[in-house]
């Protein structure tokens, strides 16, 4: 009964939180199979490691680092090889309602360095694009803010 | 262009993730699913080496206790000692894997706590093989030795001629063998060992 209880709680702040899992599948794997694969597993990380979450920190934060961990450690059946894909085949979906030159150009762009990028300078990549504050991404990483903003300026 | 102009860019993009996503019926059964990974896929493995090796075992008890006849009764007592052994290295290179897991650590101190438990697990895995092959190679050469012979275990062990054919024979098939296993580790779990000690040195101050 209780592990229903935990299970339909668990459900809910998944479904609530999904898109940050999303995000991070995105970021990491380019093919939709894989993509599926990571989803999956950062799903069952986290659903092993919540009865070890006890709310001393937000729930984003848990499980941005849960996701995080996963994506960029587990020894998974893909190969880590960035594959070279061309613009055409990238799963990245442009909007149809948007047909600007300039922001095809910026997800070209955002596909590109991406492409260049190692594990952790992703999981700081996207960190930064949402928003998140830079103490934060420091803990989350767990490095001093001085080194954060050296590999941030690497970046850009 | 500035990083922060590709916010928008990644915000547009992940809003896409909206359609994909999945409902409550979808979610639950992924946490019934019973390997997501390799490393459950190992775990389960060994698990069953773990459990076939330890009813084998039992097996043995059984038969030493039903037979009358000294040979098959010697011969269980030599594979339940072996059989320990294996079940030994089968339970500690699950209580191995164990460890192999995300925690809710920062990145650096999950991959710390990985790189370091990886290597401990790959060095088990490897010397204790290493080990116990050689081992259980010996005691098949008594066993069949025994059989052909006819002479009892305690009267081939005292012979320096017997362990020295043995030696000889075992001793090139065991360094063979280490090299093998080097490179099976080395094949399926050297790169992914690389990547964890490249991308924990990327983080060190």
């Amino acid at each position: 009964m209780d592990n229903n209880i935990s299970e339909k709680e668990f459900v809910g702040l998944i479904n609530e939180n999904q898109g940050l899992i999303h995000k991070v599948c995105l970021m990491y794997e380019r093919n939709d199979e894989n993509r599926r694969d990571l989803f999956q597993e950062i799903v069952l990380q986290l659903w092993r490691s919540f009865h070890s979450y006890k709310g001393q920190s937000k729930i984003t934060t848990w499980m941005y680092r849960i996701a995080l961990n996963t994506a960029i450690s587990s020894l998974r059946k893909t190969s880590r090889i960035p594959e070279s894909t061309d613009i055409d085949t990238l799963q990245f979906h442009i909007a149809d309602d948007i047909e600007s030159e300039t922001r095809r150009e910026q997800f070209q762009m955002l596909e590109n360095a991406i492409k260049q990028l190692n594990e952790i300078e992703k999981a700081m990549m996207m960190l930064y694009l949402d928003d998140i504050p830079y103490e934060e991404i420091a803990e989350t990483l767990g490095i001093t803010q001085n080194n954060e903003r050296v590999k941030m300026n690497r970046i850009r | 262009m500035d990083l922060d102009d590709l916010k928008g860019a990644w915000k547009q993009q992940a809003q896409q993730t909206d359609k994909q996503l999945l409902n409550d019926q979808q979610l639950r059964a992924m946490l019934h699913i019973k390997a997501a990974n390799t490393i459950d896929l190992l775990k389960n493995s060994v698990r069953f080496e773990l459990w076939f090796t330890v009813l084998f075992m039992v097996v043995c008890v059984v038969v030493i206790f039903l037979t009358k006849d000294q040979t098959i009764r010697d011969i269980s007592i030599i594979t339940i000692i072996v059989s320990g052994g294996f079940s030994y290295y089968y339970f500690k290179k699950l209580s191995l894997l164990n460890h192999l897991h995300v925690e809710n650590k920062s990145i650096k101190e999950n991959l710390i706590h990985l790189v370091t438990n990886f290597e401990k697990f790959l060095w088990f895995y490897r010397w204790g093989i290493n080990i116990l092959s050689p081992i259980a190679s010996l005691a098949g050469a008594f066993i069949g030795l025994h059989v052909s012979t006819g002479k009892d275990f305690i009267e081939l062990g005292l012979q320096i001629k017997v362990w020295l054919i043995l030696i000889v024979i075992l001793s090139p098939l065991t360094v063979l063998f280490n090299y093998g296993i080097k490179w099976y580790l080395k094949k399926l779990y050297g790169n992914h060992l690389s990547h964890l000690r490249f991308l924990m040195q990327e983080l060190q101050d």
